[in-house]
């Protein structure tokens, strides 16, 4: 997963391979402070985030094409210069409630198992670095969203960040059995 | 082993052209099976396996140098009418062959090399020596006599090694101005040192029969061509021994042989002697290699010779041979002392035999030298006019031209809102459009040069086959005939890659379900002898296949019985199948009709995985078939996989690209024509009757009067034909979808016999689109694969009709029962 993507100042050397799991390793030895840079973003009232490298842009809602026979969490394909790359709904991912597109949806496009996907979401909320040492283990019942697809949350002072494993969240045979279960 | 350490470039190279020369060799050897008498094939046949050895031996390739040079002896031998090649030699010469590609994959693989089985190439060196040494013919042929001779004389060579004084030779060599120098090898060559001088010593009998020849006009171009070549593989047994001087004299036959066909007769038979000297030389080197020395003269002054021949003065034709013969007379102390009467004999007759021919023709010399010149050039400039490049490069020019095909078809949507726009000045609307239409000519010819540059005559994978049939025959104790026709026809590389499996199966399944058991034949009033036909030829966009045998037929009651006891298919259903259908069933999965299972054609995973890997290729195949006559495949493929000529439809408001090759027509259907059987909407076309399917239904597509009126609003282009699946213009009907009748368009696709009409709501028109795949998990078998950029650059699906028309008959299998 080699991500040519210049990183952020202060940004410790990272790749995007191991991401959930450092989360995870940080977690346990607790000591390091080690910088997390993260894409937070909003899904109904809850904010979530992703490690920056994972991400290779971010784009307004653009006209998708739907796929017949597709999993029904797939909203259909763009058209991401030249190349064709399926793009997820994260609520249909999540199982939250429907929602229409707005004019503050976003595409989330990141790179995951050498694939390309986009993933909608409500809004994109900003870039942030937290310390590592601020996130925990998911607590099994802690949002609406399966406790499996959760690499940690970050408590901030004021709020708590869902630190997604997109390795899971967009894991094929995952989602494969998903819309197989559909 | 040190044969992983060499340069992997050079590696490279010996693998590719020598699995060139192997190819063709399979060919040759079946081909020889059938014409054992055809020397011209042998001498080919030998030439390739012999270069092969050569190239082996450089890279000291010790396990395949032994397999390929026993395989030469035997070719030598039968080359010498010692033997004649029958069905059991054969065998053993094409198990020859299949262990050197085997040794291939080992060196692809950087494995060792697999040592020939010890067996075969004592059967193979039988064949080459045993029979060759009680030979009847001795005397009928010149070649045989002196490679028999040339054995004895290597033994006279080795044997005296051990005990010939080496001081004694010295004093003689400052006379001759003979040097000596001790031959350093290392330890993986010095196995091959007996071999290769064996190797040497065969090669210049052969050379001295061959110039023999160049003095008898009619025989002089072969000889020449032979003489060139025997001259290469010398050069590459000294560059073996890292030996300059050997290197330069066999580079003076190799200019000899070239001119050899363009030389004037006089000229040739100035250059004779000096020949022979080279061959002697040659002989007195190879002596010395014999015994680990490097041997050598001053031959500055003959070599210097063979780069003018053409100012070769026939008068002096026979002054060089005297200093010839002394000279090798002189070397004789330290060289092979046996052959030295030979080559003397050889010598002398030679010149006698052309001395009266030598001035006759002097006065035309300078003008043959010119000619022979300008043919010099025009052959080192046609070997240059093909180049190796890299698969990967030509796929990385493919792609680049993919997009650019994109960005075309987007500046021509540009061009044409430009063109329509009435507010703009004349001048830069027309303009517009002709830019639009020269980029759009360029782009196109760019496209079909890039493509062609990928294009590869089928003739790559036809060659296998003759040697396949004819394993297989001896394998079922049939007798099977191959044609083939159309082997030059060309497709796209990934196409030739993908068809061969297909087709080798098909083959296959022609020779052990399709021709008869000879015995059988001659009851039924057919020659023993079976016949498979493999005809390809172009047609339109497409390739054809046709495999056509004429065997026992496919019996479609006994495929339909088949069928249903192994639950294929329900007695109902075999009741409404056309015998067409019937036949079809050979390619559901795990059908096999075979009733003895062998190993010749599968288990039932056969004809299944056939058909599959021929749709993945958008390809089609059919049979045809008639009980006691034979039965004919009939495989169409498209000569590219990369971009696709479609359709563009609307479905609501999404557009989907329907491949043109699968379109048979279009059509707009009247309310009378329309109706329904068992539920199922069907039209009247002319005097059939078509079934519907509605696209929006299969798609998913909302065909909401929104939908519409947002569809309308994309433009079409003005398409008012296209040429469709039998390459005929088919007009494109005009008409709008309203509210009432959101599908009014029919779309008629074929796939085999079957027919389907594909009910849209527009028609925007033809494009060349570029396909694009399809992220793995979205691709659950459903009516697409694949996807396109549209010059609008919004995404298209490309609906694949074989999938269309298996989820329609599932569909209908599984309602009708109970409509």
């Amino acid at each position: 997963m080699s991500n040519t993507k210049p990183t952020g100042p202060g940004n410790s050397p990272q790749n995007t391979g191991e991401t959930s799991m450092k989360l995870n390793g940080n977690l346990s030895d607790g000591e390091g402070g080690e910088q997390l840079q993260l894409v937070t973003f909003g899904l109904g009232s809850e904010e979530f985030a992703v490690d920056i490298l994972a991400v290779q842009e971010i784009n307004r809602m653009m006209s998708l094409t739907r796929v017949p026979s597709s999993p029904p969490e797939v909203e259909g394909v763009i058209n991401l210069r030249g190349k064709i790359i399926p793009v997820v709904d994260l609520r249909k991912r999540f199982g939250l409630e429907q929602k229409a597109h707005s004019e503050q949806s976003r595409i989330v496009v990141v790179e995951v198992h050498s694939r390309v996907i986009g993933f909608i979401v409500d809004r994109v909320s900003e870039v942030l670095r937290i310390s590592s040492k601020i996130v925990e283990p998911a607590p099994s019942m802690v949002c609406s969203v399966d406790s499996d697809f959760i690499a940690g949350v970050g408590k901030l002072q004021d709020r708590l960040l869902i630190l997604l494993d997109l390795y899971k969240l967009f894991d094929q045979e995952r989602i494969g059995a998903m819309s197989q279960a559909a | 082993m040190a044969e992983l350490n060499f340069d992997p470039e050079l590696m490279q190279d010996f693998l590719t052209e020598s699995g060139e020369l192997l190819d063709q060799l399979d060919q040759d050897l079946v081909l020889l099976e059938s014409t054992p008498e055809d020397l011209e094939l042998l001498n080919r046949i030998f030439r390739a396996l012999h270069t092969i050895k050569g190239s082996a031996s450089f890279l000291a390739l010790t396990n395949l140098v032994s397999i390929a040079h026993a395989a030469e002896g035997a070719l030598n031998a039968a080359r010498n009418r010692v033997f004649v090649v029958d069905r059991a030699a054969m065998d053993y010469l094409l198990s020859a062959v299949d262990v050197i590609k085997a040794q291939f994959a080992n060196i692809r693989a950087g494995q060792e090399l697999v040592l020939p089985d010890a067996n075969l190439v004592a059967r193979l060196t039988a064949l080459g020596e045993g029979k060759g040494a009680g030979a009847s013919h001795a005397g009928h042929d010149a070649p045989a006599k002196s490679a028999a001779a040339v054995r004895s004389g290597d033994s006279g060579d080795n044997a005296p090694a051990p005990g010939m004084p080496m001081p004694p030779a010295q004093p003689a060599d400052s006379a001759g101005g003979l040097t000596e120098k001790p031959l350093e090898l290392s330890s993986s060559k010095a196995d091959l040192l007996e071999f290769l001088v064996e190797d040497v010593e065969q090669t210049l009998a052969q050379i001295e029969s061959q110039i023999a020849r160049l003095t008898s006009d009619p025989d002089r171009p072969a000889a020449g061509s032979a003489i060139a070549e025997l001259g290469e593989s010398l050069t590459k047994s000294a560059e073996f021994f890292d030996f300059e001087p050997m290197q330069r004299l066999a580079k003076c036959l190799v200019q000899l042989g070239e001119q050899a066909g363009t030389l004037q007769q006089s000229q040739i038979a100035g250059a004779v002697p000096d020949a022979q000297r080279v061959v002697s030389l040659l002989r007195e080197q190879k002596g010395g290699l014999a015994q680990k020395k490097l041997v050598s003269r001053p031959i500055d002054d003959l070599v210097g010779k063979f780069s003018h021949l053409e100012d070769f003065p026939a008068a002096q034709a026979n002054a060089p041979t005297s200093p010839t013969s002394s000279t090798t007379n002189a070397g004789s102390a330290t060289s092979a002392t046996t052959n030295e009467p030979r080559d003397a004999a050889t010598n002398a007759s030679v010149n006698q035999g052309s001395s009266g021919l030598q001035n006759a023709q002097n006065a035309a010399g300078n003008q043959a030298a010119n000619s022979s010149q300008a043919a010099g050039v025009a052959q080192t400039a046609g070997s240059d006019q093909t180049i190796r490049v890299e698969v990967s490069r030509l796929e990385a020019l493919l792609n680049l031209v993919g997009e650019l095909v994109l960005q075309k078809n987007r500046v021509s949507a540009v061009a044409r809102q430009v063109a329509a726009n009435a507010g703009l000045a004349q001048n830069l609307r027309e303009q517009a459009s002709e830019v639009s239409s020269s980029l759009d000519r360029v782009t196109s010819d760019l496209q079909v040069a890039v493509m062609k540059t990928r294009m590869q005559p089928l003739e790559k994978l036809f060659g296998k086959y003759p040697r396949l049939i004819r394993d297989l025959a001896r394998k079922l104790n049939k007798q099977i005939n191959l044609e083939i026709e159309g082997a030059n026809t060309e497709v796209d590389k990934s196409v030739i890659e993908e068809l061969g499996d297909p087709l080798v199966h098909l083959m296959r399944n022609s020779a052990d379900h399709g021709i008869e058991p000879p015995d059988v034949r001659r009851s039924k009033g057919k020659s023993e002898a079976g016949t498979i036909r493999l005809v390809a030829s172009n047609a339109g966009g497409h390739v054809q296949i046709l495999i056509i045998d004429d065997g026992k037929g496919i019996d479609p009651e006994f495929i339909s019985r088949k069928a249903m006891e192994k639950g294929i298919v329900t007695q109902q259903q075999i009741a409404a199948m056309t015998d067409r259908e019937k036949m079809g069933l050979i390619f559901a999965p795990g059908f096999s009709t075979a009733e003895q299972i062998s190993d010749v054609s599968g288990r039932g995973v056969g004809m299944d995985v056939v058909k599959t890997n021929i749709e993945k290729l958008k390809g089609t195949i059919e049979i045809d078939s008639e009980v006691g006559k034979g039965t004919t495949m009939r495989v169409k493929i498209p000569l590219t996989v990369a971009i696709l000529s479609a359709m563009m439809v609307g479905v609501g408001d999404e557009i989907y690209a329907v491949p043109l090759t699968s379109i048979t027509e279009i059509v707009k259907p009247e309310p009378a024509q329309l109706a329904s059987i068992n539920r199922f909407p069907v039209m009247r076309l002319r005097n059939s009757v078509l079934p519907l399917l509605s696209a929006a239904e299969l798609f998913g597509a909302e065909l909401k009067a929104q939908a519409l009126a947002r569809a309308a609003s994309t433009k079409a282009t003005d398409t008012t034909e296209f040429k469709g699946a039998d390459g005929k213009s088919i007009p494109v009907p005009e008409g709008e979808a309203t509210p009432e009748n959101p599908q009014p368009f029919a779309v008629v696709l074929v796939s085999g016999d079957k027919r389907v009409g594909l009910q849209v709501t527009r028609l925007i028109g033809q494009q060349e689109v570029v396909i694009k795949p399809l992220d793995r998990f979205l691709d659950k078998g459903g009516p697409v694969s694949g996807a396109t950029v549209r010059d609008d650059g919004g995404v298209s699906l490309i609906v694949d009709v074989q999938r269309l028309f298996n989820i329609a008959a599932d569909r209908s299998a599984g309602n009708s029962p109970a409509a």
